[in-house]
């Protein structure tokens, strides 16, 4: 029996719940009001609406091996919901603000369930359609925090009853590939809220790192290649240093599709001086195990070994998942896991389906919103991205094509130079950390197949989006009218003649070298986002807060801070190409030139870390 | 253009001859401080000819106007490693358009001549790694086309109808026919010229 002491505190307790209740629903009930239902009707099966953009340009008809197997399960399939309108019209004008000094919402980031809260799907139609997946017979792998995407598993069979559509397989380049054959369907009430799916293909992005075992030793050869140390002088890093930059407190997430083997990072930090600390490793939760993939290991040790290089202390997070770096890169957004994601994975534009191509931007936009300053490679294929997918081809024949996701306008796209080291610009012996480095070393644009004759198409990806229209703050000396987005916006060595060392495989016995006295030494557009995150690093630490989308401030500082850049102005990538194909009426060679300010090889140059990060400031208090 | 028009109405005597020539200024500059790639080198053929007609004026004026080629070469590396060379040709045309004033009775014949002049330039590249070789468009050609002002002197020799003129004639471009992307390799824009013309002169 209750006494009336309890009876009061028990009414006081409740009165004061409700009135925390009623102080703190305003904001929730306000925003929640302001996401309308948009699923409103019956979920009839019968009607229904396709959604469209799903076939892969690379799953054609004649290489169609037939239906996919109805039982296997396919997972991680991520339902993406379209934005309104107005919801779109207010994303872009918030990602202008919060680029805009002068804007209230200057640098004003959201988490993601404020993001939710502005641009993602009402609760309520989020439980709608989560109750209707499950109802097909998937379960729910999770749904995003900022209520702009569910992802869920089920089989084939499920797959193609609910979506009313075929999965097939592809025999493409003899590898066995699955993809939509059809259009997928949703119930015309649902309609309106879906962008599209992901992971209805499995055509991954690609690897922009060329790897090799170097037979032989760099003091026999007089060959030089990169360690942490080196690109520290190179780049100017040094003076940051002094001042107590180095990373500390930052967050880099790496995406990957492979296991790692740890040991091999804490090999390379060790021989280069770095702090031994692993990365925190990330399993995206739904993901089988990857495994290791020898295709993807070198990668993922050059983008965490070098992730590090520059930001010695900032905590590298390796973000992996067995459905590709498409899921890492969705779950590192979805869970705002760090203010930098490096990427040196991607595909020419071509390649991608169109919804692919959605899903991706819609993700990046809700990146830079949340603050995040991703970074992708550029391509490795000079200008004609797309032949670059063919390893024995000598000769472009697709035309001049670009390399996505660096072609986004929420992505920094970085290209790849080549050290002009004809002069005195290495020591003789390595200092302590490896580095022989004596100063900055001019560069030229990277372009390993006209300059020393590399088997097959090598050099820096760069030129104009067929997709995404020239953003505003793309503007300057030396930038095209041309209505396009262009890329690259920065450049990084990429180069064979410099290439960078890495640890893989157990490859690093003593110091960088191997049992047999070999070094790994890798090159590529892909060593690029690493080193470029490190620097984003330096720069949050230095602004103490993150920086979102960093392309506005480069493109502004380039004219009001010249120094911050080191522009490159000779050279080009060209490749040769068959006469008669896309863009190559007479044969010769494809692709533009390097010029003074810039320019779609090398876009604003490299550049010099120290003068970037020491200027940054600018971006605020210059008119 | 009013001047072009009436002249030949008014032309007392027409004249044709040869020029033949030697530039003495470089066709191109290298400013190697633009750059920390200076990857350029040129020769300057040392020759320039055409062809010359003068049109008699009133008032003892003469126009000339001549169709003057020289040759133009410059190799380059555009990455500055010497495995990638590119070896540029052209073609470079001249059209001076000048009024000239004789001093028939001053000894050794003295002239000036002053007037505008237009360029046209056309060639290729040959780039070559060993492997691989390549004819392209120049990419330093930024202006196919230029204007320039023009003022001469010399005198002049007769032998019957032959009229030999020696001349030294400047040239200041407005406008540059060649630019390298890193700024480097330009067009000199300051051109003098040592021109001997070899006429015949034939009264109407």
């Amino acid at each position: 029996m209750q006494t009336k002491r309890a009876i009061f505190i028990k009414s006081a307790a409740a009165i004061a719940t409700l009135a925390v209740l009623i102080l703190a629903s305003p904001r929730v009930s306000i925003t929640q009001t302001s996401l309308n239902e948009r699923i409103t009707g019956a979920i009839d099966e019968r009607s229904r609406s396709i959604i469209q953009g799903h076939l892969h340009p690379l799953a054609r008809p004649q290489l169609d091996q037939g239906r996919l197997s109805p039982v296997r399960t396919l997972h991680r399939i991520t339902m993406m919901f379209k934005r309104t309108a107005a919801q779109q019209r207010n994303l872009a004008a918030l990602l202008v603000e919060q680029q805009n000094p002068a804007s209230p919402n200057y640098h004003r980031w959201l988490s993601p369930e404020e993001f939710a809260d502005r641009f993602g799907l009402s609760s309520a139609d989020l439980d709608k359609i989560a109750r209707w997946l499950q109802n097909q017979g998937f379960t729910i792998d999770d749904t995003a925090r900022s209520r702009s995407w569910i992802t869920f598993s089920g089989t084939v069979q499920q797959m193609q009853s609910a979506f009313n559509t075929e999965m097939h397989e592809y025999l493409v380049d003899a590898t066995r590939h699955y993809a939509a054959a059809t259009e997928p369907s949703v119930p015309t009430a649902m309609g309106d809220v879906v962008l599209g799916f992901g992971s209805l293909n499995d055509f991954r992005l690609k690897p922009r790192v060329k790897s090799r075992k170097v037979n032989f030793t760099s003091n026999i050869s007089g060959n030089h290649f990169l360690t942490p140390d080196d690109l520290a002088t190179i780049y100017n890093v040094r003076p940051l240093y002094s001042a107590g930059l180095d990373g500390t407190g930052q967050k880099i997430a790496v995406m990957g599709q492979t296991n790692i083997i740890v040991s091999d990072i804490l090999a390379f930090r060790t021989a280069s001086g770095l702090p031994v600390t692993p990365p925190t490793t990330v399993l995206v939760p739904g993901s089988a195990d990857p495994g290791i993939n020898p295709d993807d290991l070198g990668e993922a040790d050059l983008d965490l070994e070098w992730a590090g290089a520059l930001a010695p202390n900032a905590e590298i997070i390796y973000v992996n998942s067995s459905n590709g770096v498409f899921d890492s890169f969705q779950y590192s957004i979805g869970q705002n896991l760090a203010s930098a994601i490096s990427i040196s994975y991607g595909d020419c534009e071509g390649n991608f389906s169109r919804s692919d191509l959605n899903l991706l931007g819609a993700l990046a936009q809700q990146a830079n919103a949340q603050g995040i300053t991703i970074s992708a490679a550029a391509g490795d294929s000079g200008a004609t991205d797309c032949d670059g997918d063919f390893t024995d081809r000598q000769v472009a024949r697709l035309g001049l094509t670009v390399d996505a996701p660096a072609s986004f306008p929420y992505v920094t796209a970085v290209g790849g130079t080549t050290l002009y080291d004809v002069g005195n610009y290495w020591s003789t012996a390595n200092n302590g950390n490896n580095g022989s480095a004596l100063s900055y070393i001019p560069e030229v644009p990277w372009n390993d197949t006209l300059v020393f004759r590399e088997s097959g198409l090598s050099a820096a990806g760069g030129g104009s989006s067929i997709y995404f229209s020239k953003p505003d703050w793309q503007s300057g000396p030396g930038v095209l009218n041309n209505g396009a987005r262009d890329i690259p916006d920065i450049s990084v060595s990429a180069s064979l003649h410099d290439a960078y060392l890495i640890c893989s495989m157990g490859s690093c016995v003593d110091g960088y070298r191997a049992s047999d006295n070999t070094l790994f030494a890798v090159h590529g557009t892909s060593a690029g986002p690493p080193v470029v995150s490190g620097i984003v690093a330096l720069l949050n630490q230095r602004m103490t807060a993150p920086q979102g989308n960093v392309n506005p401030g480069l493109y502004r500082l380039a004219q009001i801070s010249p120094s911050a850049f080191h522009d490159i102005s000779t050279g080009g990538n060209w490749m040769p190409c068959q006469a008669g194909t896309r863009d190559c009426p007479r044969g010769g060679l494809i692709g533009y030139g390097a010029g003074q300010g810039y320019d779609l090889v090398t876009g604003l140059g490299s550049l010099d870390v120290a003068n970037l990060i020491t200027s940054w400031p600018l971006l605020t208090s210059t008119p | 253009m009013v001047l072009l028009a009436f002249m030949p109405a008014a032309a007392q005597s027409l004249t044709v001859g040869v020029k033949l020539g030697v530039p003495m200024t470089d066709a191109f500059i290298l400013n190697n401080g633009a750059s920390s790639l200076n990857n350029y080198t040129f020769d300057t053929l040392r020759y320039t000819v055409g062809p010359t007609v003068e049109l008699g004026l009133p008032l003892g004026l003469t126009l000339e106007t001549d169709a003057l080629y020289k040759r133009l070469r410059y190799d380059s590396y555009p990455f500055g490693f010497d495995t990638f060379r590119a070896e540029t040709t052209a073609d470079s045309w001249e059209f001076p358009f000048l009024l000239k004033r004789r001093l028939p009775r001053v000894p050794l014949h003295p002239h000036g001549s002053l007037g505008v002049s237009l360029r046209h330039v056309s060639g290729s590249t040959y780039y070559t790694n060993g492997e691989f070789q390549s004819t392209q468009e120049i990419q330093e050609l930024v202006n196919t086309w230029s204007t320039g002002f023009a003022v001469g002197g010399g005198t002049e020799i007769t032998a019957g109808m032959i009229h030999v003129t020696p001349e030294i004639r400047y040239t200041r471009w407005a406008t540059e026919n060649f630019r390298s992307p890193n700024a480097v390799l330009a067009s000199n824009r300051d051109a003098v010229d040592f021109l001997i013309g070899v006429t015949f002169h034939k009264k109407p």
